[in-house]
């Protein structure tokens, strides 16, 4: 087990036990990302501070009724995040965005989604730095806006196969990358 | 529903999927394994990816806002209680009721008006509080990050650094004070030279080839003053990092320095 791992578990258990420093720790350790990430969905800096605070807050409420595995917590954390920030965007109404709405739960789990190793993420983020603008375009607004292909093409004002084309393209190569880094 | 098709909803998020398309792709995904795997190991990317957004350094303000708000929730009596009674008939027929009962001399244009007029206030005064208490939660954040900064700055224990500025910030003098044993550290750098709207100062923390986090984004002081002060508060302690630089990089930063070097130092 990483010594990640073994750190989130920690904060699990001590949040479970309503130890409220376990949750500043895990802000301290997480929150850049999850405020990334709004930022990344709302582009807005005070939206993004309420959102980062509100989906910790969310964690700690939230805590004993979490039943996934202990290495698939932080991607909870981030799908909250996500749903949080794609909420907040409806209400300000900022994007023609249709109507979906985002819960905590996703239709799907992965059951390998482990977010133990920073490594991997790292690898990740200059591998979708690096991917040609147009893919990691189609890329953000699917993974981060939740849009289907269909929406992205109209906002886009691209034909639907070029949107298709460009978001396999760019998902195959991070697929690879990722896959590489797990063996 | 086809195993092609399976491959071209697998890059799609599921919510994003409309009712039918997802019932189609359940029952699918139940009968073919090798569908399940392939769809299992795009959706894994797409959720890792949530981890790796463009980064962006939250404020202080933040973590204290989260610890003043989960005191709050703690403790009830430090915010206004609110006394919920489930409703036996509408809102609007109850204050329709309350307000043309009392007020039958009135007209009822009249009192509605009235009504709009108290509600208008109330609502008012509710958000003038919560910008209050939000003004008051930022300027704690503040004086206590200006604590934090006097601390460090005044512990014998603290080690300090010289970045040496290069290019337009040769004549800057930048120094970063921090303790080793934790991720607080304060950057001071005195003349450090303007950059146009479009661009910020990137501080990097160095820990291994090729690894290194964002220590700040940041640009002059926005009040004019020769001295740029700093808390960072970075995501490891201050004794795993192996040398500090400053690079110009777009406004917002970069996840990896892209731009001209303005300060460089080792440990």
């Amino acid at each position: 087990m990483s010594f990640d791992l073994q750190i989130i578990l920690s904060i699990i258990q001590r949040l479970r036990d309503r130890d409220e420093d376990a949750l500043v720790e895990l802000y301290d350790l997480h929150g850049r990302r999850v405020y990334s990430l709004a930022f990344a969905i709302l582009n807005d800096v005070m939206l993004a501070e309420e959102v980062t605070q509100d989906a910790f807050l969310r964690v700690w409420d939230q805590i004993a009724r979490y039943r996934y595995e202990e290495n698939r917590f932080l991607g909870w954390l981030f799908k909250i995040a996500r749903n949080m920030a794609l909420n907040r965007l409806a209400q300000e109404k900022r994007l023609n965005h249709a109507s979906h709405s985002f819960d905590d739960d996703d239709f799907i789990e992965p059951p390998d989604l482990v977010f133990e190793d920073e490594n991997r993420w790292r690898e990740l983020e200059l591998m979708m730095q690096s991917l040609p603008a147009e893919q990691r375009e189609v890329i953000v607004l699917a993974e981060y806006h939740s849009m289907s292909q269909s929406e992205m093409a109209e906002y886009l004002k691209l034909p639907l196969g070029t949107v298709k084309t460009r978001q396999r393209l760019g998902m195959e190569k991070l697929r690879i990358i990722w896959q590489k880094i797990q063996i | 529903m086809t195993c092609d098709d399976v491959k071209a909803f697998a890059y799609v998020r599921p919510e994003a999927l409309s009712e039918a398309d997802r019932l189609a792709l359940t029952d699918h995904l139940n009968v073919c394994p090798p569908c399940r795997v392939e769809y299992e190991q795009i959706r894994v990317v797409g959720d890792a990816l949530l981890a790796v957004a463009p980064t962006q350094t939250p404020s202080p303000r933040v973590r204290q806002m989260l610890i003043s708000r989960l005191q709050t929730q703690r403790d009830p009596k430090t915010s206004p209680k609110i006394v919920s009674v489930p409703p036996k008939t509408s809102l609007l027929q109850r204050l329709s009721d309350w307000l043309f009962g009392s007020f039958v001399t009135l007209p009822r244009g009249a009192v509605w008006a009235g009504a709009a007029l108290v509600i208008a206030l109330l609502a008012g005064n509710v958000w003038q509080q919560r910008l209050l208490q939000q003004q008051s939660i930022t300027l704690q954040a503040e004086a206590e990050q200006q604590q934090r900064i006097f601390a460090l700055l005044s512990d014998p224990q603290a080690q300090q650094v010289g970045l040496k500025g290069v290019g337009d910030a040769a004549s800057s003098v930048a120094n970063l004070r921090y303790d080793p044993t934790t991720n607080i550290a304060v950057l001071l750098i005195r003349d450090l030279p303007t950059l146009p709207p479009d661009k910020n100062y990137q501080l990097w923390l160095v820990y291994g080839d090729d690894a290194r986090d964002t220590g700040a984004v940041f640009a002059c002081d926005p009040d004019g003053s020769k001295v740029r002060t700093l808390l960072i508060n970075a995501p490891r302690q201050f004794n795993t990092y192996i040398r500090f630089g400053v690079t110009i990089e777009p406004a917002g930063g970069s996840p990896r320095p892209t731009g001209p070097r303005a300060f460089s130092s080792s440990l």
